[in-house]
């Protein structure tokens, strides 16, 4: 485990910047870029959506939006995967929007754990409310706790996929936990 | 509230296998090339627009152009009476400035003379009769070409008194009198007198167009004779005859009385 770690973190520290800009000039050289990144965004939308070939429609489109604006990314010290996120972010959004479909939003035992370590539940019942709860998080809200506990991004990269800045992140990502407990206790009496 | 949200116990189970297989980086080139065609397409397509926008906004400036440039010409060849309303316009924001000076300068006198009387009565004539505050004129300018100009493009200059305007409303300032014969009824008003300048620049054709009483009228045409000289209008370079339609505006003056 421990190797792939750092494998993926050689892999991370390859001169991105570099292949950035020769995919800039020569859209072919986007591969490398499209390699590395495409299991994890897949991922991250084939979570949002549960179907397999909706998800890889939806990848595909992120990452061809990807290209056709690669001319206006600026790398500014974060993976660019921060950017394709917030482009997968605004794809998923836009086709829950046009076919009215709910997200899904998987809360399985090690999302569970890490939200739950955050907000102190220790109780069995507690995943019963958090679930509760959690349905009725606003769409921003949802998105600050997605990256942050189920996608484990840094503050500075949440920020940056959702445009605003750090502080603001954890204020955004607090406040959303202090809704989802206050509704927990609501619930609960 | 209805729930934006489908909570799952777990994560939908894909492989990664399955993940690679999805991959498909040349059908995201095809994508890309055939976006980047499309949006050239319609880069052309904007392109094409607004240059096609842009000549025909040239063409129809110029066409503007073309006809504020004939409409004088136009004018002069097919009216053979009396200015249109645009010719006077210009003229009238003279006149309204030399109207106000006017009225300010005997502002005195309107107050004490505003009675007015339809009857004609013979009322005796104060001792020292001063001249009739004179109604600074307002000139409005109209002309009349009988020159028949076939150029496309006729430049039409308009006639103007020699030494200017300025020296013209001083003029009538001056030399417009308040009727003696008609001081008793105190009658304030307009007279429009309309006339030709000639080719010389003579004047001719001296005509009342709206009458105070004789000798107003009188009044008018003596005033319009003996004005400062006008240059005649010019169509081309050439000298036309043009028609004027100037208002004097009678006031008593306490003085008068």
């Amino acid at each position: 485990m421990k190797t792939s770690i750092l494998y993926q973190k050689d892999r991370l520290e390859t001169p991105e910047t570099e292949l950035i800009e020769e995919a800039k000039k020569d859209p072919e050289k986007f591969e490398p870029i499209y390699d590395r990144y495409f299991k994890q965004l897949f991922q991250f939308v084939f979570h949002r959506v549960a179907d397999k070939s909706l998800a890889a429609d939806l990848t595909s489109q992120v990452f061809l939006k990807a290209l056709l604006n690669l001319k206006t990314y600026e790398h500014k010290g974060l993976p660019f995967s921060s950017w394709l996120y917030r482009i997968a972010i605004n794809e998923c959004n836009l086709h829950h929007r046009k076919s009215r479909t709910k997200q899904y939003v998987v809360l399985d035992d090690h999302n569970y754990n890490l939200m739950s370590e955050e907000m102190d539940l220790e109780r069995e019942e507690d995943r019963i409310l958090l679930k509760k709860a959690i349905s009725k998080l606003s769409t921003k809200e949802m998105e600050v706790i997605e990256l942050r506990f189920f996608e484990s991004l840094s503050f500075k990269e949440v920020s940056k996929i959702l445009s605003i800045t750090e502080n603001n992140a954890k204020v955004k990502l607090y406040r959303a936990l202090d809704k989802l407990k206050k509704l927990m206790n609501a619930y609960e009496k | 509230m209805k729930s934006k949200y489908q909570l799952l116990d777990l994560k939908p189970f894909i492989s990664s296998e399955e993940i690679e297989e999805m991959k498909d980086f040349d059908g995201l080139m095809e994508h890309f090339r055939q976006a980047k065609k499309e949006q050239s397409e319609v880069g052309k397509q904007k392109i094409i627009f607004m240059l096609s926008s842009g000549i025909l906004a040239a063409l129809m400036g110029f066409l503007y152009h073309t006809e504020f440039i004939k409409e004088p010409a136009t004018t002069a060849e097919h009216s053979d009476s009396f200015m249109d309303a645009p010719w006077n316009a210009p003229c009238e924001v003279v006149a309204d400035t030399a109207v106000a000076r006017h009225q300010n300068y005997h502002r005195n006198v309107d107050e004490k003379s505003s009675a007015r009387s339809i009857e004609n009565r013979i009322v005796p004539t104060p001792k020292d009769k001063e001249p009739a505050p004179t109604r600074p004129l307002t000139n409005e300018e109209r002309t009349l070409k009988t020159t028949e100009e076939k150029a496309s493009k006729p430049i039409y200059q308009e006639a103007e008194p020699v030494l200017g305007y300025t020296h013209l409303y001083e003029y009538f300032n001056d030399a417009l009198r308040y009727p003696k014969d008609a001081v008793h009824d105190s009658i304030s008003g307009t007279t429009l007198v309309a006339f030709t300048i000639a080719e010389k620049g003579v004047i001719k054709d001296i005509r009342i167009e709206s009458s105070l009483g004789k000798s107003f009228d009188r009044e008018a045409i003596l005033l319009i004779q003996n004005m400062p000289r006008w240059r005649p209008a010019k169509l081309d370079g050439n000298e036309v005859a043009s028609k004027m339609r100037i208002p004097l505006h009678f006031q008593i003056k306490h003085t008068d009385k």
